[in-house]
C-alpha cells in the first residue's frame, strides 16, 4: 500500500456513473463524484439515502452494478477488499477481541510481512499519536468507547492508507466526547495530510470537519460544496431543511421578479420570468424579531424555548408556523403579542417546487 | 424465612435429588466396588487394592487402554479437521442451501446410534457398496477384507457418528463472530485464507474443544463401535469393562477399569480447558 504520488487536489477517488441495486432496489443512481487528494470529504444524508453503499464501493465491500470506480488512476471494479490501498474505520470499531490493542494495530502490517522491528515502531508511533501509548498491552474489553475508536483509528492509520474511511465514526460517543474527537479528526487530517472519506448522518459533524460535503437522498447526489455554501446557497428544499433546518413558506412569484408569500407580502426580488408557484426559505437564525411597525412581515408569538445562548420563538401568522433562532437577553419576547420579522433578502431562498 | 427455604428447597430438591441419585451415588457405588474383590462368584467387601494391580501388571489392560487412547485421539483428530471444515462451509459458503445443510447435519443426531454404527458393517463388507464399486470399476478383483473388523472400521465409524459432534458447536461459535471482524480484517489486507487463520480459527475455539471433548471422551470408552466392527484385534477397554458386568462377572474388576476410564477422561478434559483458557 504505497502513500499516492500525485498532486495535491487531483481526483484519488472517481466515481464515474455508478450504480448499484439490491436485486430491485436502486441504493444508488448515476453518481458521478470525484475526491479530490487530501480533502475531507463527508457523506451526508439521512438513513437509506446511499451514503455508506458509497463508502463500501470504496473499500471493496461491494461492488458497482454499473459504471466504474477508480482509485489513484486505477480501475479497482474487480478489486477485493484486501487488495485495495483503502483502510476503515468502522462504525463498531470491528477490534480483535482476542489481540492486545498492540496486536490489533500492527495486523496490517504483519499481514505484510513487514520486519518486527519495523512493525514495533512504528505501532508505538501510531499509539502515542493517539495518546494510548499505556494501553498498548490491553484488551479491546477493558478500553472505553474514545479509547476504542482511537485504536480503530491507529489501526487504520498506521497502513497508510491512500483513502481512510470513517463509517459514523462519532456516533457512538457522548457529546462532548463526539467534539473533541471532532477536532482531534480534523487536527489529524492536516498534520498528515490525508485523503479521508466520512460517512455521518449528523450536519453539524459534516459541517465541523469537513472540506466538502456530498448531500444524498434516496441514492441521488444533492448537492456537493463546502460547508458554506451548502449552509448559505442550498441547491434543493432538501438541503435547506437538513442543514441548518429551515421555515417553508408557500408563494409565488409575479411576472416583474417580486417574490410574495401567500397572501401577497412582498419579500424579494429576483430577474423577472414566468408567474409561478415557489417555496420560501427562511433560516431561523437569519430572522431577527423587532417591533411589528418596523417590519413589513409580522408574527404572532407562541412559544418561546430557552436554549442557554439562544431562544427558539415559534410563531403564527395565520395558518402558517415558523420559528426563529435568536440570542439571549435584550427585550423579553412574550407568547401572544405581534412581533415584525426581519430578514435580509440575501438570506431568503427560492426554490422552485411550488 | 421459613417459607423462603421452604421455596427454596422446592427449587433445589429435585435437581439436588437428582444430582445425588444419578451422579454421586452411582461414582461412589463404583468406587466402592472398585476396592472389593471377587471369589467363585461371589462378592467379598474388604477393601483391596488387587484389581488396580492387575490393571497395571497385566498387560491386557494395558493394550486395551492403549487401543481406547489410540482410537480416541484418531478419531478426535479426524472429526475435529473435518467437522470445522464442515461447519465453516455451512457457515461462510453455503448461501441459500444454509438451513437446508444445516438440517441435514443434525438428523443423524436422531437416529440411533446402534444404527448409524452397523450401516458401515454393510458399507464396508465383502459385499458391500464401497467393495461392489471398487470391483465394478475394475480396480480390484477381489473383494478387500482389510475395511472391516480392524482399528480402520472402528475409526472410520466413530468418526462418522461424532463429526456431527463436532460440527455443531463450532458452526455455533462461527455465527456468534461478529461479521464486522471478518470486513476488518479484510480490510487490513487479510485474505481469506489468513481472515480464517488469524481470527476465525481463534475465535471459533471453545467451539472446537467442546466438540473434541465430547468426541474424545465418548469414542474412549464405546464398545459398541469395537463389538460391531472390531474384530478380534481391536480390544477396547469399554469391551473389557462390559464384560465384566457380565459374563466374567466381576464387578470389582469393572469398577476398577471403570474409575481408570474415568480419570484418563477427566484429565483430558482439564487439559483442554486448560490450553482454553491459557489461549484467552
Amino acid at each position: 500500500m504505497l502513500k499516492s504520488s500525485g498532486r495535491e487536489g487531483d481526483a484519488i477517488v472517481s466515481f464515474d456513473r455508478v450504480e448499484k441495486r439490491f436485486g430491485e432496489f436502486v441504493a444508488i443512481r448515476n453518481l458521478s463524484l470525484d475526491v479530490r487528494r487530501g480533502e475531507f470529504l463527508t457523506l451526508l444524508g439521512p438513513s437509506g439515502c446511499g451514503k455508506t453503499t458509497t463508502l463500501r464501493l470504496i473499500n471493496g465491500f461491494e461492488l458497482p452494478t454499473r459504471g466504474t470506480i477508480a482509485i489513484d488512476g486505477e480501475a479497482v471494479s474487480d478489486l477485493p477488499p484486501f487488495k485495495r490501498c483503502v483502510n476503515t474505520v468502522f462504525q463498531s470499531y470491528a477490534l480483535f477481541p482476542h489481540l492486545t490493542v498492540e496486536e490489533n494495530v500492527a495486523y496490517g502490517l504483519v499481514i505484510k510481512r513487514m520486519p518486527r522491528r519495523d512493525v514495533e515502531s512504528r505501532v508505538r508511533d501510531m499509539l502515542e499519536r493517539v495518546r494510548l501509548s499505556d494501553k498498548a498491552k490491553s484488551r479491546p474489553r477493558d478500553l472505553s468507547g474514545g479509547q476504542m475508536q482511537r485504536v480503530a483509528l491507529a489501526r487504520a492509520l498506521v497502513n497508510e492508507p491512500a483513502v481512510l474511511l470513517l463509517d459514523e465514526p462519532l456516533g457512538a460517543l457522548d457529546a462532548k466526547l463526539r467534539r473533541s474527537m471532532q477536532f482531534e479528526l480534523r487536527r489529524m487530517h492536516q498534520d498528515l495530510k490525508l485523503t479521508i472519506v466520512c460517512v455521518t448522518h449528523d450536519q453539524e459533524e459534516a459541517l465541523t470537519m469537513s472540506d466538502r460535503i456530498a448531500i444524498m437522498n434516496s441514492g441521488d447526489l444533492i448537492q456537493l460544496g463546502t460547508p458554506r455554501e451548502v449552509f448559505e446557497r442550498p441547491n434543493s428544499r432538501f438541503v435547506a431543511d437538513f442543514i441548518g433546518g429551515c421555515n417553508f413558506l408557500p408563494g409565488s412569484v409575479d411576472g416583474a421578479g417580486v417574490v410574495k408569500l401567500a397572501d401577497g407580502t412582498p419579500v424579494k426580488e429576483r430577474e423577472s420570468g414566468p408567474p409561478r408557484k415557489v417555496t420560501i426559505a427562511l433560516r431561523p437564525q437569519k430572522i431577527s424579531l423587532v417591533s411589528p411597525q418596523a417590519a413589513t412581515l409580522t408574527a404572532v408569538v407562541r412559544d418561546v424555548a430557552y436554549l442557554g445562548t439562544t431562544q427558539r420563538v415559534a410563531l403564527e401568522r395565520g395558518a402558517v408556523s415558523l420559528h426563529a433562532e435568536c440570542p439571549e437577553g435584550g427585550a423579553e419576547i412574550r407568547p401572544g403579542t405581534l412581533v415584525g420579522l426581519k430578514v435580509d433578502p440575501e438570506h431568503i431562498a427560492v426554490f422552485e417546487e411550488g | 424465612m421459613w417459607s423462603q427455604i421452604r421455596i427454596l428447597a422446592l427449587f433445589l430438591g429435585p435437581a439436588a435429588a437428582y444430582a445425588l441419585v444419578f451422579l454421586i451415588l452411582p461414582y461412589v457405588s463404583v468406587l466402592r466396588f472398585s476396592v472389593w474383590s471377587v471369589e467363585n462368584y461371589t462378592i467379598h467387601q474388604d477393601l483391596t487394592a488387587a484389581n488396580y494391580w492387575r490393571i497395571v501388571e497385566n498387560p491386557l489392560y494395558r493394550t486395551a487402554i492403549c487401543n481406547s487412547l489410540l482410537v480416541a485421539a484418531i478419531v478426535t483428530a479426524a472429526s475435529v479437521v473435518v467437522g470445522y471444515a464442515l461447519a465453516v462451509y455451512i457457515a461462510f459458503f453455503s448461501g441459500r442451501a444454509r438451513s437446508t445443510l444445516f438440517f441435514l447435519l443434525v438428523i443423524p443426531l436422531w437416529t440411533s446410534f446402534l444404527l448409524r454404527a452397523f450401516i458401515w458393517r454393510l458399507i464396508l463388507g465383502r459385499q458391500g457398496i464401497l467393495n461392489s464399486a471398487l470391483l465394478w470399476t475394475g480396480v480390484i478383483h477381489e473383494p478387500l477384507d482389510i475395511l472391516l473388523f480392524n482399528m480402520f472400521s472402528v475409526c472410520l465409524t466413530l468418526t462418522y457418528v461424532f463429526i456431527p459432534f463436532v460440527a455443531l458447536p463450532v458452526y455455533a461459535a462461527l455465527e456468534k463472530i461478529p461479521k464486522d471482524l471478518i470486513e476488518a480484517s479484510m480490510d487490513l489486507g487479510g485474505s481469506a485464507w489468513i481472515t480464517l487463520r488469524r481470527v476465525i480459527i481463534p475465535l471459533s475455539l471453545p467451539g472446537v474443544v467442546t466438540g473434541a471433548i465430547f468426541t474424545f471422551c465418548l469414542s474412549f470408552g464405546d464398545f459398541v463401535t469395537p463389538t460391531l466392527l472390531g474384530g478380534p484385534d481391536v480390544l477396547m477397554v469399554g469391551s473389557i469393562i462390559i464384560n465384566q458386568f457380565g459374563a466374567a462377572f466381576d464387578w470389582p474388576m469393572g469398577s476398577a477399569l471403570a474409575v481408570v476410564v474415568i480419570l484418563i477422561v477427566a484429565t483430558g478434559v482439564v487439559l483442554a480447558t486448560q490450553l482454553e483458557r491459557r489461549n484467552g
